[in-house]
């Protein structure tokens, strides 16, 4: 559990300081390599060849209308769980996955078509003996493919941002006319229940005397509301807020150094890695001791004379890879009275701190009944040093039901008694901040509860801390910039789907082309069912005798798969479209890595691929002639 | 040549095509149904063409053809995936696709029913968003799950569940909320507005419903029958069957009130009975929907009456909104506020009979032997029943029940007091006191939110009505069972949530009761009454104080 089982790019030296350097000069040859080719008459002409033969295909035609279909039309058909919030979640969603899907589509059967067919049609063998390198012809039918994805990409794209700019920007008239035939009470009751969740500070609903500074009360000494249509007006404004703080943004996530594993409020805390390793280290050691006991007895009771003398080898890799996976989870098992201790890094860039950062984590409770619709009490307390350098605990009440957004202040003003204002950063001197949640629930004697929460701040497969279980979030950017860049995504992989397709048209027919491609891209969806089976060691799903069952084909699946997760899973596994629908930053960081990893390896090793069978085969020979 | 290519004919023209086109579309549509017979008659795999689908439905059916089967998979695990990953906004449109990529496979809808209504609920801590699920998961049994599947008895059991134990039961934090808003949206439609309905008990007047003597009563039958799905014809076959009985003073009244969850329980049940009877491939899952009746229609006893508070007419619900007090205007928790139902007695007879018939179609249908089950539920009715009886001071109704219990289940009876074998219980002499209180420790390590409240309910009335006959010692001894039952019942849920299951203060149930007494025991007694604790003529006891009394 302690190491990565899969090959992974994100390796410590592809993430440092070399490596960044490595990709860089990579992603600048990249595209220097293309601006290049756009100076070339040559390739340019190929392109537009390329732009004609699409347009004179109906296939092309139909897939426009489609977009303009799915793009303009579904937004209105879709059911979503009627919160502004889920409005923009499902909308984005739905939209860019079909602009994706139809687009990916269009692109692999246009690479394949206009390659095939002109190799198929002989017309290839034309322009093959014109003054063009074979690899430029490539290359040409190449950015002609891209100029085309990226017209109609920047289009869908453009519609889905407007649509989406204007929905929210008319969101409040819309919920006013839902609030507006409300009761006095119900709005008051409404404005004071957003107040509890934080949505709103009690001297935006109540009145305030502005002399004294104080809420102003009535003869029972309750506290004045103010009017009814201010009310209203706050309210309908709430869901808009949300919308622009939760999901049109963008927000990156702090970088989780580690946990600590707190016993008491004095408690500087232990690291879980250490905490695990020393309990697991003393729980494996006595296992060992029980297990031989056990084997001694059994066979000291079937035969006479022999000893066993140590566990074998294969036995004792299964108690500790029990014992382990047991501590990884009792690692983020918070008992009451007792917490945890996040270290979050400063963000390398600078930021906003005025904006303020956001705890976002979940609890999860396995005992937790569907009846009930419990609360679990906890403390938070965050701080520079981790002692008693930020803002005073506070206690709250939390749902284990769904992810919990905690506003943070970054940054603190104190004036001085010269009167200079001094800037208090909510990150030390070593550029840590720590945030301690400590389980505060008290389970009755006798009762079946424990209070025992679950933080799930450990990725269950690497064992390792997982960057997406808590995190700590700043404001990074507005949502066009996250939305350029998550198009920009869908853009390498288009890119990666037209060299596919040209690469396979490059020594196949266009039917066949297609199958193989359409193989490929079903093996791509796939790469979840080989995740596991590689973690499995074994395609088997079942279980003989405690043990997982093993298969003949097992030797060449598992090396296969994991060969294929190695090359398939960098590529697929940057997902904008998730991450910008949860607001969270698609930062330029990682937009750098995803067109390295996407057009850097995966595109220039087919590029190298398709040019070289392109160069090299006979171009005359083709289906036509059999 | 070239002349020669210009005359002949490769194809004919496009004129004569598309008249064939037409020809033979007319001539499909003309054998379609018989070639449908046929496929059915040949094919064991074969599946009925979808009746009255929308085009779109029918369009994606027919197009996708076996491709469906892997769409759907994708888009449930899609679904899957979303729910464990808390993003629950797509749930109400996938679940829309998967459902209508398969409709004729009824655990589609069962499932995401289920899944909406339940699962997904739950998830928001708002109540009229989780109202919104709940009515989702109503929505595609009752709207679509029905139409395309209507002989399937799991898609009327699910409904039937729903609203029995989702709406009708306390499991969830906002019940109350559900409760409040189907009983709007029904009165909304049933009758002309809520006092109306109040009048009437919540029974409606169904030959209005059946023959609309005027256009508004006509417009809400139509909302009745295109939003709700409810036949006013079998609305009245369901309120005859189950609803009609005859009361001790011979009075004939229909006790089944529209406004409560269970009702419908009973009515979607009765059409799932009805539906499928024809469907013996079906049989087992019957059994799920025979249960739904009697369970539902002991809950309809149970917790069937809605009470009204006597001093200011209103229904009342339990205050939601708990805290809002500290700012003018905003709502106090206070007696109004509180769903309050009691045991609707009159419907005894009519649930004990829905038993009997159970049964009976279980043992001589199925061959079924119900002695551990079906039974065992009917014995356990008919004892609340005999209690029931007991604490609303009718003990003659408690005694009929015991006896017929005892003729019906001696075996049962055993180790009760005062039962002798063979005799049962003797008549006049069955301590009713010792029979109700053999059980009473039981009942409270176990009662619920709705047996709790009927207890106490029960109790007070004893108290009260012993002090009016001038008994303070046996009116003492129920009133400090009353304290020991609501001391109990709040230590057992103090970690609940407030909104679902917390009583009352005790001073707040003494005053409703109280003014209920007041309000109907005649005057006589109210006078009796009034002068046993101390209050003027036509004095009414005080409300408490906000949140007093806990």
């Amino acid at each position: 559990m302690d190491s990565l089982p899969f090959f992974s790019f994100e390796t410590p030296f592809l993430m440092s300081w070399v490596g960044m350097g490595l990709r860089g000069l990579l992603l600048a040859g990249l595209f220097g390599a293309i601006i290049w080719s756009l100076a070339d008459r040559r390739i340019r002409h190929v392109a537009a060849l390329t732009w004609k033969t699409a347009f004179r295909l109906r296939f092309m035609w139909v897939m426009i209308l489609l977009l303009v279909v799915i793009v303009g039309g579904l937004p209105a058909v879709l059911r979503d769980d009627g919160s502004a919030k889920g409005m923009a979640q499902i909308i984005l969603t739905y939209t860019l996955s079909m602009t994706t899907g139809i687009l990916g589509f269009a692109t692999l059967w246009l690479a394949v078509g206009s390659m095939a067919r002109d190799i198929g049609d002989c017309q290839m063998q034309m322009v093959a003996t014109k003054p063009i390198a074979r690899w430029q012809i490539w290359l040409g039918k190449w950015l002609g493919i891209m100029g085309l994805n990226l017209l109609l990409l920047g289009l869908a794209g453009s519609v889905v941002y407007g649509m989406m700019e204007y929905r929210a920007s008319h969101m409040d008239e819309a919920q006013y006319k839902m609030l507006k035939d409300r009761s006095d009470e119900e709005v008051i009751n409404l404005a004071i229940q957003s107040w509890q969740q934080g949505e709103l500070r009690i001297e935006q609903v109540v009145q305030v005397d502005e002399e004294k500074k104080v809420l102003k009360e009535d003869a029972q000494g309750r506290y004045i509301p103010r009017p009814i249509e201010e009310l209203k007006r706050l309210l309908a404004s709430l869901p808009r807020k949300k919308l622009r703080e939760q999901v049109l943004v963008s927000r990156a996530s702090l970088d989780l150094e580690d946990v600590l594993v707190l016993y008491g409020t004095n408690n500087l805390g232990v690291s879980f890695r250490d905490w695990r390793k020393s309990n697991r280290e003393a729980e494996e050691e006595k296992a060992m001791q029980e297990v031989l006991k056990l084997m001694q007895q059994n066979v000291a009771a079937q035969k006479q004379g022999e000893r066993i003398t140590a566990v074998p080898p294969e036995m004792q890799q299964q108690i500790k890879r029990d014992i382990r996976l047991q501590y990884s989870m009792l690692s983020q098992l918070v008992v009451p009275k007792t917490g945890r201790r996040l270290v979050f890094r400063k963000p390398f860039g600078s930021f906003n701190e005025d904006r303020g950062l956001v705890l976002r984590f979940q609890l999860e409770d396995s005992r937790m009944s569907f009846k009930t619709d419990r609360k679990y009490k906890m403390s938070l307390y965050y701080s520079r040093d981790g002692k008693e350098q930020g803002p005073p605990p506070q206690v709250r009440l939390y749902s284990a039901r769904t992810h919990i957004e905690e506003p943070l202040i970054a940054v603190a003003r104190m004036v001085t008694e010269e009167g200079v204002t001094n800037k208090i950063s909510i990150f030390g001197t070593n550029d840590l901040m720590y945030v301690d949640l400590f389980n505060e629930e008290t389970p009755q004697q006798g009762q079946e509860y424990l209070g025992v929460i679950r933080l799930p701040f450990v990725d269950d497969r690497t064992g390792e801390l997982n960057p997406r279980g808590i995190e700590v979030m700043y404001y990074e950017g507005g949502f066009l910039k996250n939305y350029l860049r998550a198009l920009a995504i869908v853009f390498a992989w288009l890119g990666v789907l037209a060299a596919l397709g040209l690469a396979a048209a490059s020594f196949m027919s266009f039917s066949m082309a297609v199958f193989a491609c359409s193989g490929v891209l079903l093996i791509s969806f796939c790469t979840g069912i080989m995740k596991d089976v590689v973690a499995d060691d074994t395609v088997m799903q079942t279980w003989t005798d405690g043990q997982r069952d093993a298969s003949i084909v097992d030797f060449f699946a598992v090396n296969s798969f994991r060969v294929m997760v190695s090359v398939i899973s960098p590529v697929k596994d940057y997902s904008p479209i998730k991450d910008l629908t949860d607001g969270r930053a698609i930062t330029w960081g990682q937009l750098a890595r995803a067109y390295s990893y996407i057009w850097g390896l995966s595109g220039l090793l087919i590029f190298g691929v398709g040019t070289l069978i392109f160069t090299r085969r006979q171009l005359a020979i083709t289906d036509s002639d059999e | 040549m070239k002349t020669k290519r210009a005359k002949t004919l490769d194809s004919l023209p496009k004129p004569v095509l598309l008249g064939f086109i037409i020809v033979l579309v007319a001539l499909a549509f003309v054998v379609q149904e018989r070639l449908n017979t046929q496929r059915g008659e040949l094919s064991n795999a074969y599946l009925e063409p979808l009746q009255n689908a929308p085009p779109m439905l029918v369009l994606t059916t027919q197009a996708l053809s076996g491709f469906r089967g892997i769409i759907s998979s994708y888009l449930w695990l899609r679904a899957n995936e979303a729910q464990l990953d808390k993003r629950y906004q797509e749930q109400m449109q996938l679940s829309q696709w998967v459902s209508q990529l398969q409709p004729t496979v009824p655990t589609v809808w069962v499932n995401h029913a289920w899944n909406m209504s339940y699962n997904l609920s739950v998830k928001y801590p708002d109540q009229e968003t989780r109202w919104k699920y709940v009515q989702e998961g109503v929505r595609l049994l009752r709207d679509e799950g029905i139409k395309y599947c209507p002989q399937e008895p799991l898609i009327y059991h699910e409904l039937a569940w729903i609203f029995q134990h989702k709406i009708g039961h306390n499991m969830d934090d906002h019940h109350r909320f559900y409760k409040q808003q189907w009983m709007n949206n029904m009165t909304a439609v049933l009758w002309e507005n809520q006092e109306e309905a109040q009048a009437l008990r919540g029974v409606p007047n169904f030959d209005a419903l059946i023959n609309p003597p005027t256009p508004e009563i006509a417009e809400r039958v139509s909302d009745l029958r295109k939003i709700y799905k409810l036949d006013p014809r079998e609305m009245k076959a369901v309120a005859m069957k189950y609803g009609r009985s005859t009361l001790p003073n011979g009075d004939v009244v229909d006790a089944l009130d529209w406004r409560i969850p269970e009702t419908h329980s009973i009515y979607w049940a009765h059409m799932g009975l009805k539906r499928c009877a024809n469907n013996p491939s079906r049989e087992s899952a019957m059994r799920k929907v025979e249960r739904i009746i009697y369970q539902s229609m002991m809950y309809a006893f149970e917790r069937g009456k809605l009470v009204v508070d006597p001093a200011t007419g209103n229904l009342g619900f339990q205050d939601v909104t708990k805290g809002m007090g500290a700012i003018a205007g905003g709502a106090s928790p206070d007696l109004k506020a509180s769903w309050w139902t009691i045991p609707n007695l009159d419907i005894t007879e009519n649930t004990h009979a829905a038993y009997i018939e159970m049964v009976k179609r279980a043992n001589e249908v199925r061959g079924e032997d119900t002695y551990s089950t079906f039974e065992t539920a009917h014995f356990n009715f008919m004892r609340r029943a005999i209690n029931w009886f007991f604490y609303y001071h009718r003990e003659d109704e408690a005694i009929k029940w015991l006896e017929i219990c005892a003729n019906r289940y001696p075996e049962k009876f055993v180790y009760y007091p005062g039962y002798t074998p063979g005799d049962g219980f003797k008549k006049g002499k069955v301590n009713l006191d010792e029979f109700v209180f053999y059980k009473y420790e039981d009942d409270l390590k176990r009662g619920n939110y709705e047996k709790t409240v009927g207890l106490i309910r029960g109790l007070l009335i004893r108290h009260f009505l012993f002090l009016a006959e001038g008994d303070e010692v046996e009116g003492q001894k129920y009133y400090d069972k009353f304290k020991d039952v609501h001391t109990r019942y709040v230590n057992r849920f103090k970690n609940a949530a407030a909104n679902r299951v917390r009583l009352l203060g005790r001073e707040a149930f003494e005053v409703m009761v109280l003014t209920d007494l007041l309000a109907n025991e005649g005057p006589v007694r109210a006078a009796q009454l009034r002068t046993a604790i101390g209050l003027a003529a036509d004095e009414w006891p005080k409300h408490s104080p906000p949140g007093s009394g806990q």
